[in-house]
């Protein structure tokens, strides 16, 4: 049922997600939460809506979300459950795949978004905890 | 990582890697049906709000012409009617309000609008809607007003039946009743009930309701007539304040009746009172 819920939220997010990447928290928070699995055939399914529905590159945005969710994973393991690194860990995700796709495919840089995103990473990190897990905070 | 999400991730990553690799027509060779399919829903409900949003707009601007349309209507339906001495077309200003709060004791006899002081309205300013009379302008705060709808108990305006010419005053009493219509006076069911124009508030020609049911009575004159509002005014969601005049003088009849205009002040104008 929470995969149906992702699913939807992915497409409720798409249109807005040229002023808050909304995306990129949802699939942070699905590889911090979810099966391995699911987490990399969801990441390759949401740079797949991106890449069709904003077109510039086709197969990059899914490159580089597999890659940043395989990575996010394997380090998932490793570190200390706190909101603080939490939010550092999707800081450096986030400034990665921004980094990444303004040197690969030279895409405008928008600071606007970016402080947004940043901004609103932690109250949407916890409605969707809220929303899947019934719980404010599940770090 | 275990052996299967390794072959997961491997598949995953060629896929996507094959597809940077395609020179851009079989990019968009690929891109066009996967859009249709995947995107179907995001781009009906971007289509659909977008409907919606330019639907809206159009309403907006329809409704205006269309209470616009039915003051000049009005106006020249008693030009017709009446003698042709009548040079000038008054054209009103109308501003459109949103209804921002109803007064809970009275809900549908005091509306709260968005449009106060700031917006230069004043009281006893009439209201009007897409089907008829709202009300008038109680009180003007900076940034709102409160409309005092021909549904509070009280409320008065002099009217005219346009099908017999018979005037007299519709007041709230409860009910909507055209007043002083007397026994004799051969008020028909659905008549239309306008404002008659004998009122320092009230332009005439706008229409107020229909006649529900004349009953039988007791006094010796007058007999209760029920007007049906053309007003809903438990639907309404915005209201428009006639906020002003624009007088001009209309060539079509000058040349017809080879008028020769002397002053402004000699001209007849409906609804002035003269």
């Amino acid at each position: 049922m929470k995969y149906i819920l992702y699913i939807a939220l992915l497409y409720i997010f798409l249109p807005f997600n040229l002023y808050i990447d909304l995306i990129a928290i949802l699939i942070f928070f699905v590889a911090f939460q979810e099966d391995e699995r699911f987490v990399l055939l969801f990441s390759f399914f949401a740079g797949l809506l991106i890449d069709l529905y904003y077109p510039v590159v086709l197969g990059f945005n899914i490159l580089v979300y597999i890659i940043l969710a395989q990575t996010l994973m394997h380090i998932k393991k490793y570190i200390v459950h706190s909101p603080v690194v939490t939010f550092a860990i999707f800081i450096t995700f986030y400034l990665t795949k921004i980094a990444i796709i303004h040197l690969v495919v030279s895409a405008p840089l928008a600071i606007q978004p970016i402080i947004i995103t940043s901004i609103a990473f932690f109250p949407i990190f916890m409605l969707l905890n809220r929303l899947v897990y019934k719980n404010w905070i599940k770090i | 990582m275990s052996r299967r999400q390794l072959i997961l991730f491997s598949i995953l990553l060629i896929i996507a890697t094959t597809s940077l690799s395609f020179n851009e027509r079989v990019k968009l060779q690929l891109a066009a049906p996967l859009s249709s399919v995947l995107l179907f829903p995001v781009k009906t409900i971007t289509q659909f709000l977008q409907f919606l949003t330019v639907s809206n707009t159009r309403i907006t601007k329809l409704e205006t012409v269309v209470s616009q349309l039915q003051l000049e209507n009005a106006e020249l339906k008693k030009r017709i009617l009446r003698d042709t001495t009548e040079l000038k077309t008054t054209k009103y200003k109308l501003l459109r309000t949103q209804i921002i709060g109803r007064d809970p004791s009275n809900i549908n006899g005091y509306l709260y609008i968005d449009r106060g002081q700031r917006q230069k309205l004043y009281v006893n300013q009439p209201a009007i809607a897409v089907n008829g009379l709202v009300g008038k302008i109680k009180y003007v705060g900076f940034n709102y007003s409160i409309v005092e709808t021909i549904e509070n108990k009280g409320f008065t305006v002099s009217a005219i039946d346009v099908n017999t010419g018979i005037h007299g005053i519709v007041k709230n009493k409860g009910n909507l009743i055209f007043d002083f219509i007397k026994i004799n006076d051969a008020i028909n069911i659905g008549d239309a009930v306008y404002t008659s124009g004998m009122s320092e508030i009230f332009p005439e020609g706008i229409f107020i309701g229909r006649v529900k049911k004349i009953e039988r009575s007791d006094d010796l004159f007058f007999k209760p007539v029920y007007i049906t509002p053309g007003v809903q005014i438990n639907r309404l969601t915005h209201v428009y304040i006639i906020s002003g005049s624009i007088i001009t003088a209309n060539n079509e009849y000058k040349e017809q009746y080879n008028y020769k205009e002397q002053s402004d002040t000699e001209l007849f104008v409906p609804g002035s009172g003269r």
